[in-house]
């Protein structure tokens, strides 16, 4: 298993920052109108924690920094948020609890999301791993691309074109960064001490993308959360 | 057992409960578009 992040604090921040853009909908709930904000606050945040997961290894082979275990932790927080966004669904839904699990396409690629997210998270610990042995890294790999597009389908469905594309955006680098041949390349460059400039132009591009992706993302949801508790 | 075939087992077992809950998911979702047609399942205006 990785080592943490050093520092108690920045270690801390850089697990826990996805709790903060959920703690206003408890102002929110107080007020009773937490299922008209819900769904985006929550939703936002996941994809965000998506973002940030699959931006771990990247960044891993770029500057062999020691942050595997981040991949766990914000992987569990899109499952975790999925599923309180889902469960929200059951309990206060529009009908019925099935209607509020699949009474439209979104609220059906939702659950999708959280029923391929569910076994990855429960063999998410060290004790699966061993248990799976390369089989494990295998499905891990196979259910983060699957998640991956369900996420791209539930906001298509959604018709929210500006998000989807920041979505795409923001994961397309992590992407060309996972390929065999961009990671031999990044690991030359790396041992070379990083004196080659056309890595540094491919990956300023890439970053560009990413951080637009993110940005985009980041205002989408502080906008959500700002509407929500003055709407509150 | 030896260790690769708990290893193919486990791998076995997680094969069969992501099938049976997409089955499941996907039960659901042809359910709720007979209740409520396409188009509204779909949110199409």
């Amino acid at each position: 298993m990785a080592r943490s992040p050093e520092g108690k604090l920045s270690g801390f921040l850089l697990r826990a920052w996805p709790l903060a853009f959920v703690l206003p909908l408890v102002y929110v709930a107080l007020k009773g109108k937490l299922m008209d904000y819900a769904d985006p606050v929550i939703g936002f945040d996941a994809v965000l924690c998506m973002i940030a997961c699959l931006a771990v290894t990247p960044l891993i082979t770029l500057a062999k920094m020691p942050i595997a275990k981040l991949r766990w932790w914000y992987g569990n927080w899109v499952f975790f948020l999925g599923a309180a966004g889902l469960e929200l669904h059951v309990v206060y839904p529009p009908v019925n609890p099935l209607c509020g699990m699949a009474g439209t396409s979104v609220d059906w690629t939702g659950t999708l999301i959280i029923a391929l997210l569910l076994p990855m998270t429960a063999t998410s610990s060290t004790a699966a791993q061993k248990l799976l042995g390369p089989e494990w890294k295998r499905w891990q790999r196979w259910l983060v691309w699957a998640v991956w597009g369900a996420i791209g389908i539930h906001l298509a469905v959604m018709m929210t074109w500006l998000p989807l594309t920041a979505y795409v955006l923001a994961t397309a680098p992590a992407i060309v960064l996972r390929q065999p041949a961009a990671r031999k390349g990044i690991k030359a460059w790396r041992a070379g001490g990083y004196s080659t400039l056309a890595w540094w132009v491919r990956l300023a591009v890439l970053g560009s993308l990413a951080v637009t992706g993110i940005v985009i993302l980041l205002a989408e949801e502080v906008s959500v959360i700002a509407s929500a508790v003055a709407g509150a | 057992m030896s260790a690769r075939g708990k290893q193919l087992g486990s791998a076995t077992l997680l094969a069969v409960v992501l099938i049976l809950l997409l089955v499941g998911t996907v039960y659901l979702g042809v359910y709720e578009v007979q209740c409520n047609g396409v188009a509204a399942w779909l949110r199409i205006p």
